[in-house]
């Protein structure tokens, strides 16, 4: 098991989960963009990412401003 | 037609879309404004919200071009992630309005911070348009940087002071290349009017929309202001003869 943060929350996933396969579980909006460890990942690599002990994800959307 | 950098538009009023006490309400008033360029910010996701409506299934990128900006970012290294963020989020979308703020008070820009930022955005593909101070030769600068658009102050965001300093903005329309559009400070209609009368070719408002207590009679306000101030820009001011100031009758004197 390693433990992963997901929008400050920390979670404890299987080793060797995809990216792809964790965010698979989530209710995710239609326009959103998804950091790891404060780099941007296109939905492409999501399958090629392995998730790491202590990773940071973060779903990031646009929101109202001026 | 206002033109900025490859994208056109037929309106010249850009809206924000902070403040607004609901999503339904800010579709309302982008609906009755006309505006076909709306800016947003970009955040994390909160997923503890009871309402879980996202901003962007409201305002659809379909219908609006959106025009991600970097508020909250005060260096040139968090308003990139920012924006690489964004053009994730809008599927490579590159057109930006670039923010980077020196001070919580004031909100006023970090220019030097800007310019720095401009440049490695214009590296990267972006179209970037600037937030900027009122200083001319900063705008001089940040045009020559390869911004497609400077939107100077017209006063402190969010203050609705007017513009303080037309004969700045004035001198900024002069040497421009590119869009003047005026980012902050517009309070009331005769402001939106007044930069439009000036030669700015668009003005960018928020608070004065969302914060007053009929917003969507206040959009339409605003396009019509918006409206008004380009129409007398275009046609220009009446040739006035008498350097005194005497009256000088319309209606025909003979004939009575």
């Amino acid at each position: 098991m390693i433990t992963i943060s997901y929008n400050n929350k920390l979670f404890n996933i299987q080793s060797l989960t995809t990216l792809e396969n964790f965010l698979k579980k989530k209710k995710l909006p239609n326009y959103y963009a998804v950091t790891v460890n404060r780099k941007v990942v296109s939905k492409s690599e999501f399958n090629n990412i392995v998730l790491q002990n202590n990773d940071c994800i973060e779903i990031i959307v646009a929101v109202g401003g001026g | 037609m206002l033109k900025i950098g490859s994208f056109k538009f037929g309106s010249r009023l850009i809206l924000g879309t902070g403040k607004y006490s609901s999503l339904i309400e800010t579709k309302n008033a982008l609906s009755e404004s006309g505006t076909e360029l709306v800016t947003v910010a970009i955040r994390k996701i909160d997923f503890d919200k009871k309402n879980n409506k996202n901003l962007l299934d409201i305002i659809s990128p379909k219908k609006y071009t959106i025009l991600p900006n970097t508020a909250g970012c005060y260096s040139a290294k968090e308003a990139l992630y920012t924006l690489e963020v964004a053009r994730e989020i809008l599927g490579g979308h590159n057109l930006v309005k670039l923010e980077i703020l020196a001070d919580t008070t004031t909100l006023f820009p970090n220019v030097v911070e800007t310019i720095k930022c401009a440049e490695l955005l214009f590296s990267k593909g972006f179209e970037v348009m600037a937030y900027t101070s009122d200083d001319p030769i900063v705008a001089k600068n940040l045009s020559e940087t390869g911004c497609v658009a400077i939107m100077p102050l017209g006063s402190l965001i969010g203050s609705g002071k007017g513009i303080l300093n037309p004969l700045n903005i004035s001198l900024i329309i002069e040497q421009a290349n590119v869009p003047i559009i005026i980012d902050a400070g517009i309070g009331l209609a005769s402001d939106a009017a007044s930069a439009m009368e000036m030669g700015c070719e668009a003005v960018l408002i928020n608070s004065a929309i969302a914060l007053s207590p009929n917003p969507i009679k206040m959009a339409l306000a605003m396009k019509n202001a918006v409206i008004a101030g380009r129409l007398f820009y275009e046609a220009k001011k009446m040739k006035i003869f008498n350097k005194s100031y005497k009256a000088n009758a319309s209606s025909p004197k003979k004939n009575f």
